[in-house]
Order: structure tokens, then sequence, then C-alpha cells
């Protein structure tokens, strides 16, 4: 993949938050804006959920509940604090009152009743399995890891490294730029085209599931 | 991919950065949505970076299909309260517009607008603020209260007494009550033993008293 060369320098602007954006064309009718948000947190929230749930059925279950009620609070949403964090809260409760009505029912196990208000999903160890992965989750999730790990491997150095450095270590752009010393441009088109290259490698393993597409 | 479409595909991928200005974000949105396959970098690019950091532990290939069926109950629960005005008109709208609901027996239910609770409201409000401003301004009510009580009749008098000079005559000529002077002695002479004051003490022991002081 050949470098284009440093693109134009882009005007720095206070970067916008899209979650609040989106939050916005959402409230106003969008759903598909919501559907972004969606597609966007969907993972995280799942893997939180199954961090209290042990049936993966449940917690996709619970996942949608929690995004619909999402989608009906919507508009109470203000912006004080970040989407996520907001959408966490509303898992967190989804999930519990999921639980305690299946506790009722002594459907569930003690030992699956286990929520913890202080969580997040960075207290758990990455090797650690969560409740609700099966045998084909595990392997499903190892496939496009081992994809991922692959194409990164045959990434040009400079694009590894921009996508490294955004990905792994959180860096803006403007840090980026800083460290391997180009445009902030190139920085975006550098990143944009690792992520692109990945993609193509994924993208074949997630459309043979089910065939429902984007 | 031709030349365009990269561009916006750059343009997504730095909105997952949030790299983007409000007026990129929107036109990166507009993208999403319109252009084919939008959606499906918008999955792969947080796919990745969520496979970089390790955190994804479930199987992905089902997101698709997570994402459909809550499209299906937003469609649903679309249906359950009206779609607000879009903010951008050049949206097309979705397929949101469903029916109104309406009960099985087909009236229409309670929060129907045709019902205008919100003038119900309205005028109830009103009605109770006049109520009580009737009764808490005097002014309010002249002709009311006041004139009933100035029609209220006064003592009936008795036949053949009707003036009042007449009424005063009778009340003097009521016989005075005699009272025996020997109560009055006794009285005097136990003076200690009557009734408590309002000091809880016998009054025969309680004395007046005055004080001459200094700037007196």
């Amino acid at each position: 993949m050949n470098d284009p060369g440093p693109a134009p320098e882009l005007g720095r602007v206070p970067a916008a938050d899209s979650d609040q954006m989106l939050v916005e064309r959402a409230v106003a009718g969008d759903q598909r804006a919501f559907e972004l948000l969606v597609i966007k947190y969907q993972r995280r929230i799942q893997r939180l959920i199954g961090r209290m749930v042990r049936d993966t059925d449940l917690v996709e279950d619970i996942a949608q509940e929690t995004f619909i009620r999402a989608y009906r609070a919507l508009h109470q949403f203000r912006g004080e604090s970040q989407f996520y964090t907001w959408l966490y809260r509303i898992a967190a409760n989804t999930a519990k009152k999921y639980l305690l009505q299946l506790k009722r029912d002594n459907v569930v196990f003690e030992a699956s009743f286990q929520s913890d208000d202080d969580a997040d999903e960075t207290s758990r160890q990455k090797s650690e399995p969560t409740t609700s992965e099966t045998p084909e989750s595990v392997l499903a999730a190892r496939e496009i890891a081992a994809a991922v790990n692959a194409a990164l491997e045959q990434l040009p150095e400079e694009l590894r490294q921009a996508i490294t450095l955004r990905e792994m270590e959180g860096l803006s752009y403007d840090e980026i730029a800083e460290m391997m010393n180009c445009p902030i441009g190139t920085v975006r088109s550098r990143i944009f085209r690792a992520r692109e290259a990945v993609s193509a490698r994924i993208k074949p393993m997630l459309d043979n599931q089910s065939g429902k597409r984007w | 991919m031709g030349e365009q479409d990269m561009k916006q595909r750059e343009l997504i991928s730095a909105m997952v950065d949030g790299e983007l200005s409000s007026a990129e974000v929107d036109r990166a949105i507009d993208t999403l949505e319109s252009v084919g396959g939008g959606r499906s970098a918008w999955h792969c690019y947080h796919l990745v970076g969520e496979v970089m950091r390790g955190g994804v532990s479930h199987d992905v290939r089902r997101d698709a299909a997570f994402l459909q069926r809550l499209q299906e109950a937003l469609v649903q629960e679309a249906g359950t309260r009206p779609a607000p005005e879009p903010v951008v008109a050049k949206f097309e709208p979705v397929a949101l517009a469903v029916e109104p609901l309406r009960s099985p027996a087909g009236r229409p239910s309670a929060n129907e607008a045709r019902f205008h609770w919100r003038w119900v409201a309205g005028i109830a409000v009103m009605a109770v603020a006049v109520s009580v401003g009737w009764m808490a301004v005097p002014g309010a009510q002249q002709g009311g209260v006041a004139p009933m009580l100035a029609q209220v009749p006064g003592p009936v008098p008795l036949a053949g007494t009707a003036s009042a000079p007449a009424m005063a005559e009778a009340v003097v000529l009521q016989p005075a009550m005699i009272r025996d002077p020997k109560l009055d002695q006794w009285l005097a002479a136990h003076q200690q033993f009557g009734g408590a004051s309002a000091l809880q003490a016998p009054a025969g022991f309680v004395r007046n008293a005055t004080f001459e002081g200094a700037a007196r």
C-alpha cells in the first residue's frame, strides 16, 4: 500500500462529541442515528452484562432491553455525562431487574446473582472468561482476533504504528503527529488505511454467519 | 473504491476517533446513513479497535442479527409514541409511520391528541384560580356576604315596643336585685377564704405594694 504523502493539514477545530450529536438526531426522530450508537456500544454492553448473567441468550435479551430503555429515555439524556456512562447505568439496572425476576422464579443459581455497582468493564482481567462465554463464542472471538493480528502484521510499518498508537495507547491525532513527525492529515489517512486493510480481512468472516448485513 | 468513497470512509474513521468538528460530524453521519457500506465500515472500525485491545469475547458475527432484532423492536416502540419532526429535512423518513394505537374495541386511546388534554387542564387551572380569587379578594364579594350581613335582622322587638327608646325604657324598668347586707359582712370577715386569684393564692393574702425607685 503506497503512502500518498503528507495530506493537507486539517484545520484544528475543537473535536465535537459525536455521541451527543447522534443522540440529538435520534431524539429528533432519526432512528438510524440511534442505531449507530447501538453498533458502537453493543459489544461493550454485552460484555458488561455477560459478567452478571450466565446465559448467552439472556445476555442478548438484556442488551436488547437496555437499548430499548435507552431509546425511550433518550430525551432525558442531557449530555452531563458521557453517553456510555449513562448507558452503562441503564444496562446494570436492567440486568439487576432481570436477575431479581429470575431469582424470584428460581431459575438462576445464587452464583449468577452477582452484580457490583462499582465494577466497570476494566475491572476484569482480560484472560478471565466471562460467565456468558460458550465454546463457540470463544472460538469465533479467537478467529477474529487471529485475523486482525495477521492483517496488522502485514501492514506497512507507518500504518501499523499509527493505528497502534491510536487504538492501544489511546493517543490523539495531535500526539501521534508529533510522535511520528508528520502532519495530522497524514495521521488521519494512515489510521484510516490501516483500518480498511484490517476490515477487508475480517469482513468475509462477519458476513458468513447469518446472512445478516448492515 | 472511488476517490469520493475513500474520502467519506476516512471521515467515518476520524469520527470513530472523535477527531471531527461539529460540521464534519454532521457530514459523517449523513454519509453513514446514506452511503452503502457506511454502517459496515462503522462497525468494522470499532470492532478492530476493540479486538486490538482484547475486549471482544462474544461472537461478534451475531452483531448484525442483534441490530436487526433491535430495529424491529424500535419500530414497534416508535408506534407507541408520536414520531417527532425530523430535524434535517433532507433525511428520508424511516418507515416508522405506523397507525396510531387503538384499543381492541376500536375506541381511541385516552392519550390520543384529539382529547386535547392540555386544553382541559388549562381550563381546570383557570377555574381553580378564579375560585380562590373570589374567596380571597373582599372587593370581589360585593353583593355577596356583606349585604347578607347587613340584612340580618336585629332583635325582634316585642309587640308594642318596636322603637329603640321603648327598648331602653324596658331595660330601666327591670326590677333591681336585692342583696342581703349580711352576706357582704360575712364575705368581708372571711376575705382570706375567698376564691383563688389568678396568682393561684388566696386573694386575702395578696397585698398591693409600690416601689419608689431612685429614677422616679
